[in-house]
């Protein structure tokens, strides 16, 4: 059905670029600028042939289009789908049926504009006809924007992708769709006409091929977000045989300006001839290009699809963040390929062989160079994300499964096996932890889990990997708001009695959070406060969330009075075991014991090493902990939290980040 | 022959822009974002395995595309299969990509949220989630 759907985008993008394409050729490129008067807005009879079919193809196309997407879009088998049922919910309900309409409409108009210019071929109309016809040839082609993916983004980002999109097609169409006409009006007889006629078009191609590369550097941002995206997805290889195809045309293209700079000379025909063999090469790869198009167009974009990385190993600027004279290498060599290139293809034919020579074997060595500095391992996975969020969940049920399957090497804390998790960790990208701890590291170093393991569980490791590392930072947390320490708070969902269930993050107005673990009897004159001051809290920007630590009974509202009821919360388990974890020195041991994983045994606060009692934490709007109170806060205390919320909501600018590659 | 060589001269000078574009691209993208791995549901409420002491008065659904309300079907069946809600949702006036369940008062029991979307750009994606209500 995919395919199906591919081949008639591709002919009915092919007969509306023919369709405007021509028009483009008949006003700017054919009639000598100079010549004023109805000349200029004289068609020929091919010219309206040429229209009729095209329009004729069109209208086929865009009907079978239309069924076979009804059928794609409601699920159902292609003849069942064949309804007038089906097709009237397509048209009157979808993005997708409101532009056919409007097109439908456009086509109508064109019809009967091509029927009322062949009736009237001799008189002076043709100036109104021809621009009617160029105007409702650009809309059928531009309004093809609204059945591509530009439309179906962040509503912000609507104008900007959707733009690109029209400029992209009109650009194409006014280049590639013109080719046929030159082909036909370039005989092989030179004349000065026909010179300038080659001078024009070329001039044309050149400003379509820039519009070409700046809304395609558009579209490309958004819907493959990168160089991964480009190499990993099936849509990103899609695009570089579209990009390779794109880079023949230019050569041919480029090959023709030269030609037309040279056409009235002496041999002028011979260039003249082989300027038109090469544009109907031009059009043999617009064809080619128009079918690869196709399933582009029906294809998820690559930034929703998982980047299944092919090679063993990719370039990363991160390893070298630290090391000055490294950057300064890849610096130096990066201009000097750049330069190697641009002498290589400017000199290429006048200039000594030698000079080509070094000039290519300079561009290699650089680019080597640059490859050799800034190559890392990498895995199929390595640019995947985790589908698992860095959630209070995760972290718990992550922390369960270490226990059970890595401490034994590692340790407690990730401090075995000869190397410290948390030192290695975030230096890699998820995608390469996943991978590691699936396959395991070569040599026996460390066995594969793969196969014992589920893809989830395995995700989960990670990001209980990430929120060791977090609490490593953690135990540098006091009090007093860090701004250089950011520790990510892992996300959770929590309901407060009578309100919607929220969460840690919420999608719109990021507020802060103060974050209470609470336990009773020590914690209730605070929570006290805290429903007293509330108010305090919510004018300044800030919400309270206070849960029972794992061995504490829940405070009721009514133990608690005023604004009890909106901050007294409950949430899952695995909550208070995550966040023990950035609980600082004390506390940071008992994690990822058996104690934790087993529905804690431990000790309430009386034994040894100090279980807090009653920690306070404080959540920016980016979702990072900035401070952390441990036991009951005095009065100046309490007075120095509101004002530190105060602080942290008006900040605007995200921290510096720890890690580079997530969250 | 001077004119010769000046015109592939500039034909082939123009080709050296993409090449060191394509160049100098190639390098400021090692570091581009990578391809998010995310499912077309971006967050649900009440989050997917939550335990809820409260019934939930509705589900809302947020996805990371704008959606086809005509095309796509939300459908919340509890542990025996039975639907309890899915006839009709809303879409959010503030954002075309989140839709919301009105749910009736719901006894404790398993439930799960089966959804198919049909985005925009026709592309159709569909996952279920489930959800407890404690007694």
């Amino acid at each position: 059905m995919n395919e199906l759907l591919g081949a008639l985008r591709a002919v009915h993008i092919g007969c509306a670029m023919l369709l405007f394409g021509e028009a483009v050729f008949a006003l700017a490129v054919r009639p000598p600028p100079d010549q004023a008067g109805a000349v200029r807005w004289r068609v020929d009879r091919r010219f309206l042939a040429v229209a009729r079919w095209s329009l004729a193809a069109l209208v086929v196309s865009a009907i079978a289009w239309l069924i076979v997407q009804a059928a794609a879009m409601s699920g159902k088998p292609l003849a069942e789908a064949a309804t007038l049922r089906s097709i009237g919910l397509v048209l009157g309900s979808t993005v997708f049926g409101a532009a056919f309409s409007v097109r439908a409409v456009l086509v109508v108009a064109l019809a009967i504009v091509l029927v009322a210019w062949q009736r009237r071929q001799k008189s002076a109309r043709s100036r109104e006809f021809m621009i009617i016809h160029s105007g409702l040839a650009a809309a059928l082609l531009g309004s093809l924007a609204w059945t591509g993916h530009a439309v179906a983004g962040d509503p912000s980002e609507a104008f900007l992708r959707i733009g690109a999109d029209v400029a992209h097609l009109l650009a194409a169409g006014a280049w590639i769709g013109a080719l046929p006409a030159l082909v036909f009006h370039l005989g092989s007889t030179v004349s000065p006409q026909r010179a300038a006629m080659a001078g024009r078009f070329s001039r044309l191609g050149v400003a379509s091929v820039g519009v070409l590369a700046a809304s395609g550097l558009v579209n490309a941002w958004y819907q493959v977000g990168g160089i991964p995206g480009l190499i990993g997805t099936g849509y990103g290889r899609l695009l570089v045989v579209k990009l390779a195809i794109f880079g023949a045309l230019l050569c041919l293209a480029a090959m023709n300006r030269g030609l037309a700079a040279g056409a009235l000379d002496s041999g002028g025909g011979q260039r003249l001839h082989r300027l038109r063999v090469n544009a109907i090469g031009e059009i043999a790869l617009g064809a080619a290009l128009l079918a690869v198009l196709a399933p582009l167009g029906t294809s998820v974009p690559a930034i929703h699809d998982p980047v299944v990385w092919p090679f063993d190993a990719t370039l990363e600027l991160a390893p070298i963040r630290e090391s000055a004279w490294q950057q300064v290498v890849v610096a130096a060599a990066a201009v000097a390929a750049c330069a190697a290139a641009a002498v290589l293809v400017a000199g290429a034919i006048a200039w000594p062989p030698r000079l080509s020579i070094g000039a290519a074997a300079g561009v290699v060595a650089s680019l080597a160079l640059i490859g050799i500095i800034l190559a890392v391992p990498a895995y199929p996975t390595t640019y995947q994300l985790s589908p698992v969020p860095f959630s209070a969940q995760a972290v718990a049920t992550g922390a369960a499964s270490y226990d059970e399957h890595c401490s034994r090497c590692h340790g407690h804390d990730g401090a075995g096996a000869s190397l410290d998790l948390r030192d290695i960790v975030p230096e890699r990208r998820e995608g390469d932890l996943f991978w590691t701890i699936a396959h395991g590291l070569p040599e026996g170093r460390m066995p594969a889990f793969g196969s014992q393991l589920s893809a989830a569980t395995i995700w989960r490791l990670t990001q209980f990997l990430d929120a060791q590392v977090a609490a490593r930072n953690a135990l540098a947390l006091s009090d007093r708001l860090r701004p250089s320490l950011p520790v990510p708070a892992p996300d959770f969902a929590y309901e407060i009695p009578g309100m919607p269930q929220q969460s840690l993050r919420q999608q719109e107005g990021n507020q802060v959070a103060l974050l209470v673990f609470y336990s009773l009897p020590s914690s209730l004159a605070r929570l006290r406060d805290l429903a007293a001051l509330e108010p305090a809290y919510a004018k300044a920007g800030a919400r309270v969330i206070a849960l029972p630590m794992l061995d504490s009974p829940a405070a009721s509202a009514g133990q608690v009075g005023g604004a009890g009821v909106k901050i007294l919360a409950s949430a899952g388990p695995a909550v208070a075991r995550a966040y023990r974890l950035f609980a600082g020195k004390a506390a940071s041991r008992t994690v990822a014991t058996g104690a934790v994983a087993n529905g804690d045994g431990v000790a309430n606060g009386s034994t040894g090493a100090g279980n807090p009692r009653h920690i306070e934490y404080l959540v920016d709007r980016f979702g990072l902990l900035r401070s952390r109170a441990t036991g009951l806060p005095g009065a100046q205390q309490s007075d120095a939290m509101l004002a530190k919320v105060e602080t942290l909501a008006r900040e605007t600018r995200e921290p510096p980040a720890l890690w580079a590659h997530r969250h | 022959m001077t004119r010769s060589i000046s015109a592939t001269r500039s034909a082939f000078a123009i080709l050296a822009v993409p090449a060191v574009v394509a160049i100098l691209a190639i390098l400021a993208a090692t570091t581009a974002p990578s391809a998010a791995a995310h499912a077309e549901l971006e967050r649900a409420v009440p989050a997917a395995d939550s335990i809820l002491a409260e019934p939930p008065a509705q589900v809302v659904l947020q996805f990371s595309q704008r959606f086809e309300p005509a095309f796509t079907k939300v459908r919340v069946v509890d542990a025996n299969g039975r639907e309890v809600a899915g006839g009709e949702f809303q879409v959010d006036d503030a954002d075309p990509r989140r839709l919301r369940v009105d749910l009736p008062r719901l006894a404790p029991g398993t439930y799960q949220v089966n959804w198919r979307v049909l985005s925009i750009d026709t592309h159709v994606s569909e996952g279920r989630f489930g959800f407890v209500v404690r007694p």
